[in-house]
């Protein structure tokens, strides 16, 4: 197998108990240097794959290879987590400590860094996201943008290799987007990024892939392509016939 | 310190100690820098409580008789049990009220912390602080989704069953927010253990007040000898 591939995914089914199947036999790769952005409707099954990806969610079937290696379980896991940075959702759920420097430390301490080399880590990441003062911040009176860049931060202050972004832009302002693009061209880490925003995934992916019957579709099989606009709602996903 | 003087004072019986104790308490709330207004409002929250104490105890212990209300005779010892139960909370309350109360919640925990507490119990108080909020804000939707829609809060089964969901709503939404926050802890290497960043140092001030602090409550057990203020019978 080619060292080069990140992550993969082999005929990965998952459903929650109770319901339908959200991820049916999907395959899925993401190799060095690929930026893909996915786009596809509430309850694909979006945030499942990113959660499986991560081995927080047990898929029914299939295997996940990261780095090459087979994960069996969440010992394997555990090792592995840090190589890949994920960003929730919602920032609430990732900032649980009470100050900001205590929050995006926590990864680096968690990884064996001493207190000074956490925090040395932590501001320079602060710093790179123009978040200079914050570190004595109360992370729950932080404003929804400030919560999203100290929350992409405390990521990055893993020192992953690979990003997962979980619709990074909700809920930001044109401003804060903009940032965000920044930040994300000047990484160049290989990612995959799920958005509902075409220009944003415009701005940073190369390739931009969708969903659909729980499996990602392949190359062939997609219609998105990359044109001016002059049409209403120009600016959305959407398939010439 | 604020915990080792509250447990000299609930000790202590007799009058003369009570009065000490309440002294030292007033004198910390003065350093602390609160207001009169606020350790009021604060105190108001406990008179509630003690207002409980004072209907019940003179009616529960008895003794001498200070006045009779139809068949039900109010004694004295019961009024100074309460007295003095009233006097030891306020004391309690107002030192920590100065000496816990003004201090950030993460400072309190990772104090707990380096002064062996177990982690537990420390991690709980630092979810809970800082997850506090966040309920709060969901509950302030949900009610802000039900007003929108014309609710209004009346004594009515529709209204009660309305705050039952509420109550259930927030209960799930909790919960599924704790599994939430426990994935994205797992995403950064969480391995049950939190380690702080923050160094506290017995520095010089801090044993020159631990100092003042132990004398205060030795002077207060000091004081109480003697006659006892008022015994059960």
């Amino acid at each position: 197998m080619d060292t080069d591939t990140l992550i993969e995914l082999e005929k990965i089914s998952f459903a929650y108990i109770n319901g339908p199947a959200v991820l049916n036999d999907l395959d899925f790769a993401l190799h060095a240097g690929q930026r893909i952005g996915l786009v596809a409707p509430n309850g694909s099954g979006k945030t499942t794959l990113f959660h499986v990806i991560m081995g927080l969610l047990k898929p029914t079937a299939g295997k996940v290879r990261l780095f090459g290696q087979a994960m069996a379980g969440e010992k394997d896991f555990a090792g592995m987590r840090h190589r890949i940075g994920l960003l929730f959702q919602d920032p609430d759920d990732q900032l649980f400590c009470p100050t900001v420097i205590d929050d995006v430390a926590f990864g680096p301490l968690n990884l064996g860094r001493s207190k000074a080399e956490a925090v040395a880590i932590s501001r320079r990441m602060l710093s790179f996201l123009g978040l200079e003062g914050f570190e004595e911040r109360v992370t729950f009176k932080l404003s929804g943008g400030e919560k999203r860049l100290v929350s992409l931060a405390a990521v990055l202050a893993m020192e992953p290799q690979a990003l997962l972004l979980d619709e990074p832009t909700s809920g930001l302002d044109e401003k804060t987007k903009l940032r965000l693009v920044e930040v994300l061209i000047a990484l160049d880490l290989p990612c995959l990024v799920i958005s509902h925003e075409y220009d944003f995934l415009e701005a940073t992916t190369d390739h931009i892939t969708t969903m659909e019957d729980g499996r990602i579709l392949l190359d062939e099989e997609i219609h998105f392509h990359r044109h001016e606009h002059a049409h209403r709602l120009g600016g959305r996903p959407h398939a010439h016939s | 310190m604020a915990t080792g003087f509250t447990a000299v004072v609930a000790l202590v019986t007799r009058p003369a100690a009570l009065a000490a104790a309440l002294a030292v308490s007033l004198v910390l709330v003065a350093a602390s820098g609160l207001t009169a207004k606020e350790t009021a409002r604060r105190l108001a929250v406990v008179a509630g409580l003690m207002s409980l104490i004072w209907i019940t105890l003179p009616l529960a212990v008895t003794g001498q008789a200070l006045f009779h209300l139809g068949p039900m005779a109010f004694s004295r010892n019961g009024a100074i049990l309460a007295l003095a139960i009233s006097v030891k909370t306020v004391v309690m309350t107002a030192a920590f009220l100065a000496m816990v109360a003004t201090l950030p919640a993460h400072t309190i925990g990772h104090g707990l912390e380096r002064l062996g507490c177990p982690a537990k119990l420390v991690h709980l108080l630092l979810l809970a602080f800082r997850y506090i909020t966040v309920f709060e804000h969901e509950y302030q939707r949900l009610v802000r989704a039900a007003r929108v829609r014309g609710f209004r809060p009346t004594t009515t089964v529709h209204a009660y069953r309305t705050y039952a969901y509420f109550v259930g709503m927030l209960f799930v939404r909790a919960w599924t927010r704790a599994e939430r926050v426990d994935k994205a802890m797992r995403c950064r290497g969480f391995s049950g253990r939190f380690h702080s960043l923050q160094h506290f140092s017995g520095g010089k001030l801090n044993w020159v007040f631990a100092g003042i602090m132990t004398g205060a409550a030795v002077m207060v057990l000091s004081l109480d000898k003697g006659q006892a203020w008022t015994r059960i019978p």
